[in-house]
């Protein structure tokens, strides 16, 4: 992963101080609150339902344990001693004092963490595919790349008051496992260096009116990434709608003007900013690439010491039951064949998907130490990824994840869920989805049962703004508010873009009342079982039963006729 | 604004700062006032008219409008206009990003606890100048 150079470290610190004074300004009346919001959303603090909540950035998702272990002290020390895992790859701390933020910025800024750009309407916290860097299929890696965007678009003027926030991804595999046409801005690798070469799509988001990205550039050169982006900006910054926060996203401007007509605008610019000092050089980016940490290890003929400790380990026909499990789920190949990934689901029966006390962050920086280099990365499905396992370490991960109750198998199965925060912590929701994905956790808990049921991606959102990405989900919740009831309405057949082409799920009928919801889903999920063809999995069998019979199943539920 | 923000307001009157040395200074307010919600095309027009040496105010309906940043930034960055002033509903807290863009002046509204008092002139300078580096190139 990046490791902050002194001068990245020193601003942050100055960011942190910035802060401080911005804070005590406002206390002492000599700024106004609409003056102080801003100012508090661009270091990640929102005021929430019960208590602020601070937004920590992790760029492109990449952690290193010195910085998870400064997340469990800071989670310990101001919060409540828990910390939420985004859909974004940040991490929110939900009952932060308002006044302890600028020490905890403070604190974060020693290891190169902040909450700088994690909210407001800003070029955002850029992320990227959990794997990048390690995955077998990638074209190229695309995180140096996504940092020297980071870097250029940290307090730039122009992007820090655009008409709506903006959400940037990169990938650097032909494999979409970053979202990435659900995002206002995407690169997508298509060649390698030294030429590398860039797909860019914009106008992709969900919210009120979902909507998959268009491709505006089929190619585009690395050194053009900012200076493209310069243009983009520049187009929406002027053209975008200020006057209706519904219709204020990118998306919504290309959609008014057409896909050609903004392609046109943003090349016209472009025009003038293509040789400006927005174009990136060699050395710039071969600096950046000498500052991941991992760069050389990906690099390295290296043939590891000793075997596969699990086969010279004497234990029961359970334990090795046990382990094969998890190895099947939640292992993954790796670029390196003596390397792998391992997945660690932060989700669970008495778990809000996402949540990771302050002590099972300091256990996972252990473990991240003793068995993956210290690196880390947090997955936009609210998991963390252990990166650089070497294989032969596998069983003594396994011993050491389960001694910590961190061994949970369900890596792409149905409890394996995304989920907001919902009604419970967010100021937006219109129906608490926590106790939902606790209660279909608490119905799904055996592995045998999950396992029939195959890969099965299911998204919650407590409201429109869709932080749970409902609508990418083969299954997806969506929290409604029905006379002040909360409702949840089903939708059925989207995608997030990972093994087939993204789609959008489809509503399924009227809402569900709160007591109907998780029936409704168990029925869904039970004539799937019924219906399926050998090897069909959920989605397969929804694409070719079409949604009708699904919603008839749905629909046995219903307590009240309407 | 809230009403009780608007309380926070003295009168119309501003006081001018020079955002390269936050000091308050005296300078005639320029003849022409550019809109940023107009386009980029539209201001050009009246701006290919004016001298280099000329002085151009860009007026902020809110300070949260990033129109404004975007348009001094076109003007100085091609050199088309040396002084630019920023007029309307800004705020000190963003004289950072005043001065990045290529703004050489602010016009900010004189309030009872005004940040930018004659006094507080160091601390004035501090918001001009929080970080002691930049990522990227700035206009100022």
């Amino acid at each position: 992963m990046y490791q902050p150079t002194e001068f990245d470290t020193k601003l942050l610190k100055e960011r942190a101080v910035q802060f401080q004074g911005q804070l005590e300004r406002f206390k002492d009346g000599r700024s106004t609150a609409d003056e102080f919001k801003p100012l508090r959303l661009q270091n990640g603090l929102y005021i929430q339902r019960h208590a602020p909540m601070l937004r920590i950035a992790i760029a492109y998702g990449m952690l290193n344990s010195a910085q998870l272990r400064k997340l469990s002290l800071i989670s310990e020390k101001y919060d409540r001693g828990y910390g939420h895992l985004t859909t974004r790859q940040n991490m929110q701390l939900n009952w932060i004092e308002v006044e302890d933020v600028p020490h905890a910025l403070k604190e974060l800024a020693e290891v190169g963490l902040h909450g700088i750009q994690s909210s407001g309407n800003c070029l955002r916290n850029i992320t990227s595919d959990a794997f990048a860097g390690i995955s077998e299929d990638e074209i190229l890696d695309p995180r140096p790349f996504a940092e020297l965007l980071r870097q250029w678009s940290t307090f730039h003027p122009e992007l820090s008051f655009l008409p709506r926030k903006f959400k940037v991804a990169f990938t650097g595999t032909s494999e979409d496992r970053a979202l990435i046409q659900i995002h206002d801005l995407a690169f997508e690798a298509i060649t390698n260096e030294p030429e590398a070469t860039f797909r860019v799509r914009a106008g992709g988001g969900l919210g009120r009116i979902p909507v998959l990205g268009p491709i505006i550039r089929d190619e585009l050169s690395w050194k053009d990434i900012r200076s493209y982006t310069h243009a983009i900006m520049r187009v929406y910054n002027e053209l975008g709608r200020r006057d209706n926060l519904t219709k204020a996203r990118i998306k919504i401007l290309i959609r008014t003007v057409g896909v050609d007509s903004f392609k046109s605008m943003v090349e016209k610019e472009f025009e003038n900013l293509k040789h400006s000092s927005d174009k990136l050089t060699q050395a710039e980016l071969i600096k950046i690439k000498g500052r991941f940490s991992d760069s050389k290890l990906l690099n390295k003929k290296y043939v590891p010491n000793g075997s596969n400790n699990f086969a010279s380990e004497k234990c029961s026909p359970e334990f090795e039951f046990e382990f094969k499990n998890w190895s099947s789920n939640n292992v993954i190949k790796h670029k390196l064949s003596y390397m792998k990934a391992v997945l660690v689901p932060i989700k669970g029966i008495e778990r809000a998907p996402g949540d990771l006390s302050s002590d099972e962050m300091s256990k996972l920086a252990d473990i991240a130490d003793e068995f993956s280099f210290g690196m880390l990365r947090v997955t936009h499905t609210q998991n963390i990824v252990l990166p650089m396992v070497n294989e032969k370490d596998l069983f003594g991960l396994y011993k050491k994840l389960k001694k910590d109750a961190l061994v949970n198998p369900i890596a792409g199965l149905l409890t394996d869920m995304v989920c907001c925060p919902g009604g419970d912590f967010c100021q937006l929701a219109n129906a608490r989805s926590i106790p939902l994905a606790e209660e279909i956790s608490f119905r799904f808990k055996e592995l045998n049962a999950l396992e029939n049921l195959g890969p099965i991606d299911l998204r919650i959102s407590g409201c429109m703004n869709s932080c749970g990405h409902h609508h990418i989900g083969h299954i997806g919740i969506l929290g409604v508010d029905k006379g002040g009831s909360s409702y949840f309405q089903l939708l059925l057949g989207g995608h997030s873009g990972h093994g087939a082409e993204a789609a959008l799920g489809k509503i399924v009928g009227k809402a569900f009342a709160e007591d109907e919801i998780a029936d409704a889903i168990e029925e869904v999920l039970s004539f799937y079982v019924d219906v399926r063809n050998d090897g069909e999995n959920f989605r397969e069998t929804l694409i070719r039963l079409g949604h009708k019979p699904f919603i008839e199943a749905a629909n046995l539920v219903r307590k009240i006729s309407s | 604004m809230t009403e009780k923000d608007t309380d926070l307001i003295l009168d119309n009157k501003s006081q001018v700062i020079s955002l390269e040395s936050g000091e308050h200074i005296k300078v005639k307010m320029p003849v022409i006032t550019l809109d940023p919600s107009r386009t980029w095309e539209e201001n050009f027009a009246i701006l290919r008219l004016m001298k280099n040496n000329d002085h151009v105010a860009i007026k902020f309906k809110t300070f949260t409008d990033g129109r404004g940043y975007s348009l001094a930034s076109r003007i100085k960055e091609r050199s088309i206009i040396k002084f630019i002033h920023a007029l309307g509903n800004i705020s000190e807290e963003l004289s950072y990003f005043l001065r990045r863009s290529g703004f050489d002046f602010a016009h900010f509204p004189l309030r009872k606890n005004s940040i930018s008092t004659p006094n507080k002139v160091l601390e004035t300078k501090k918001l001009l100048t929080p970080f002691s580096t930049h990522y990227q190139l700035g206009n100022e």
